[in-house]
């Protein structure tokens, strides 16, 4: 008799153990997924929310807030337009930088809110744009860090300069109409 | 994508180096409604501004007579009653400094894309824009002089070839230099 109680709590202790384990290693599975999809943004998480557990809910809240918004890409005309916008204030920036500067913030800003992203602060316009561009989300945050310096004056025409290069590298990800 | 035409620079030194008269009678074979108007002015001749230039240069509207009665319609071909020899390619050469505005017209055309790529090159490579920014201004210097240099040698010809020449072409030729000094100066 109580070789068969001892294999019982054996095996319900297994099992529960099991359970444990399972639930330890889906979990760091799904930091590791969340950390492969968002990079850096997910280190900025965790140090922003103060913790893994704050993080990950934060990140999949965006995923699900993004998967709300029926996202669409750029018509071929669309496309043309802003690629056609981009190109003036990239010239623009010989003779205003500053100015540039703060078209460039407005055309990625329009070019969200065209393909359907909500109108929104800086901010959560970062934290969206995270979930499908995740790689560049931190150019966006860097840039716009300079244009806030260009506000109060303080930003060389070379940190101008990077700025645009940064907006850049979000706007023409935006820009991109693959054929479905 | 906006850029493709860059490639299909026209060579203009080349072109300017092969003008002659024939070139320019057959690209503006007749630039006259009514033919050469070679006893009265030729009116397309004349720079607008003309009168009101130095006391030293003559006063078109003042020495040659009946300007006022000339019209277009009385400008006829008068190559008959005029026989000097050559007559009708010294007027055709007139259309000299017309021809060259053309091509400059195409050509400033194709000289502003290119300015306006190095503009927009500007935040890639500040510093290599402004190479070629220098690049772009020596070629538009040597362009120009080239234009300017080989307008003065095909007026030379107008008058510098031994033939005889006629004071009615040396009279003509004189106001293609005036047509010509004009743009020098403005």
């Amino acid at each position: 008799m109580n070789t068969i109680y001892t294999i019982i709590i054996v095996i319900v202790v297994m099992v529960i153990l099991g359970g444990l384990l399972a639930l330890v290693f889906s979990r760091r599975n799904h930091s590791k997924k969340l950390q492969k999809q968002f990079g850096a943004e997910y280190d900025l998480a965790v140090e922003n929310m103060g913790g893994d557990k704050k993080a990950r809910e934060e990140l999949e809240s965006r995923k699900k807030h993004v998967e709300t918004l029926n996202i669409r890409q750029l018509t071929a005309s669309e496309h043309d337009r802003y690629t056609l916008e981009w190109a003036a204030i990239q010239s623009k920036f010989v003779d205003e930088p500053g100015e540039a500067i703060k078209e460039a913030d407005r055309l990625v800003m329009e070019v969200m809110q065209v393909r359907n992203y909500p109108l929104s602060d800086f901010d959560q316009r970062a934290a969206d744009i995270s979930v499908k561009y995740p790689a560049l989300v931190s150019n966006y945050r860097a840039a716009r860090a300079v244009a806030n310096k260009n506000q109060e004056h303080t930003a060389s025409t070379e940190e101008l300069r990077s700025a645009m290069i940064n907006y850049r590298s979000l706007y023409n990800e935006l820009l991109v109409t693959k054929e479905v | 994508m906006i850029n493709d035409n860059i490639e299909e620079k026209i060579n203009l030194e080349e072109k300017i180096e092969n003008i002659d008269a024939e070139d320019i009678q057959e690209m503006n074979p007749d630039p006259f409604n009514n033919g050469v108007g070679i006893d009265g002015y030729l009116l397309s001749e004349l720079p607008p501004e003309l009168p009101t230039v130095d006391a030293g240069i003559a006063d078109p509207q003042k020495d040659e007579v009946g300007f006022d009665d000339i019209q277009d319609s009385d400008l006829v071909t008068n190559m008959d009653t005029n026989s000097d020899v050559g007559t009708s390619e010294v007027s055709n050469q007139n259309t000299t400094g017309q021809l060259i505005s053309l091509l400059e017209t195409r050509e400033s055309e194709l000289l502003r894309i290119r300015w306006n790529d190095i503009q927009r090159g500007f935040i890639d490579e500040p510093r290599s824009a402004v190479k070629e920014a220098d690049e772009l201004v020596s070629d538009v210097f040597s362009l120009i002089t080239q234009m300017f240099t080989k307008e003065h040698s095909l007026l030379e010809d107008q008058w510098n070839q031994g033939n005889d020449v006629s004071t009615e072409d040396l009279r003509i030729v004189l106001q293609h230099y005036r047509s010509f000094f004009n743009r020098l100066v403005d």
